[in-house]
């Protein structure tokens, strides 16, 4: 069951990285190392800065960022504070919670709840975090120790809507795109 | 000529003396401390004297980041309601732009046996300060599959849409309460479902606020 859980969770990584689209069949279950595959943003080491942010992402690109229409679950939501450790360093802390209601996302949807232990920034200025958390699939399965990484998080513009923009990744899951609803918000450290 | 020189002369160094006080005050008005503001809850019911509320979550005024959520809620016969969770985050420091957002959702909602549904609902209250000073937005709040009274939601819904029901009191949709002076502070208080009750009761579905002031 495991390596059944490890070559889906890698083959559906790298499908999401590659296409920029959600994995359906994965699981948001338990990975001990993180999915390879190409990255949209290259971290660059340690950041100068640290990130808060929350609000609500419905397209899975970064082409568009409409509210979906009132009778879909298709979005996801999400709050976070996540920053380095010191000034000189790729240690991070912080937390996230990020919640996806789509009925078609492994579990039929689940609520995450990760631990930062990693941050740096990226070439293009954005933050780059990964972590461990807690999976609450809709179906009642719950994970413990899952990896996640969010691959970017970019704070653009004031207010975020349409500007800012993030990715996450979890076992077999994958969103991303400009937000459709809150803020990314780039401090000093 | 040479009066105007003389005069100019005179006034220098008063000019330099007030220059320089202001100055010195410059770094205190410039440290005029931002504060923020969120709080978050998914359910709230007040009949006949008591609330019931599902777990809230509240920013402190400096900043961080608190979770507040249920797998369950429910007042029998006033509320059932699954999957409740508010997150708030925010920061402040000196010499950087405050932010405050606070993100609550709700599935699977009933309130009074069937008289309003949803699947979802999602409130975003996002505080800021941009180029034109302190703002505060409530986008990205909607409803999944809403139903009032029999009548289904199809499209998005306009903030602060009152319903009346009959018999039984009404219904506030994506109620919106901004605050502030745009300036040097703003807030916004979301509630998604605000129903006011005839016998005084109230409640509240999706609940979501973010602030920042100086």
């Amino acid at each position: 069951m495991r390596s059944w859980k490890t070559s889906t969770l890698v083959a559906c990584a790298l499908a999401v990285t590659a296409t920029a689209m959600a994995c359906r069949d994965g699981v948001v279950g338990p990975a001990s190392s993180s999915p390879g595959g190409p990255r949209l943003h290259v971290g660059t080491g340690p950041a100068g800065f640290r990130l808060t942010g929350g609000g609500r992402v419905d397209e899975r690109d970064h082409t568009g960022y409409a509210k979906h229409t009132p009778e879909s679950r298709d979005f996801a939501t999400f709050g976070f504070q996540a920053r380095p450790t010191g000034p000189n360093t790729t240690e991070g802390s912080g937390n996230i919670t990020w919640v996806e209601h789509d009925p078609g996302a492994p579990g039929g949807g689940f609520t995450f709840h990760g631990r930062v232990t990693r941050f740096e920034g990226t070439d293009t200025g954005c933050g780059k975090f990964s972590g461990t958390g807690d999976a609450r699939r809709r179906d009642g399965m719950t994970f413990d120790d899952v990896w996640f990484e969010v691959e970017h998080a970019c704070d653009v513009d004031e207010p975020g809507v349409g500007a800012d923009h993030i990715m996450i990744m979890l076992p077999g899951y994958s969103r991303h795109g400009l937000l459709s609803g809150g803020n990314i918000q780039r401090h000093k450290l | 000529m040479n009066s105007i020189r003389l005069h100019v002369r005179r006034a220098l160094p008063a000019l330099a003396v007030t220059l320089l006080s202001g100055l010195t005050l410059l770094p205190e008005a410039a440290q005029a401390q931002w504060s923020v503001g969120g709080s978050g809850y998914g359910s709230s019911v007040s009949v006949l004297g008591t609330t019931t509320q599902s777990p809230v979550a509240s920013l402190p005024s400096d900043g961080g980041y608190a979770v507040g959520e249920a797998r369950t809620f429910g007042v029998p016969s006033t509320v059932a309601a699954e999957w409740l969770t508010a997150v708030t985050t925010g920061s402040v420091s000196p010499g950087d732009s405050p932010s405050s957002q606070t993100v609550s959702e709700v599935e699977n909602v009933n309130i009074l046996d069937g008289l309003v549904t949803a699947d979802a609902v999602t409130a975003v209250a996002s505080s800021y300060v941009g180029s034109a000073g302190a703002a505060s937005n409530a986008t990205g709040s909607g409803f999944v599959n809403l139903v009032v009274n029999g009548v289904a939601y199809t499209t998005e819904v306009a903030p602060n849409t009152r319903v009346d029901i009959p018999l039984v009191g009404s219904v506030v949709l994506n109620e919106q309460i901004p605050s502030g002076d745009g300036t040097s502070s703003s807030g916004i208080q979301v509630n998604m479902i605000h129903v006011r009750l005839l016998n005084g009761g109230e409640i509240v579905l999706g609940s979501a606020s973010s602030s920042v002031a100086r």
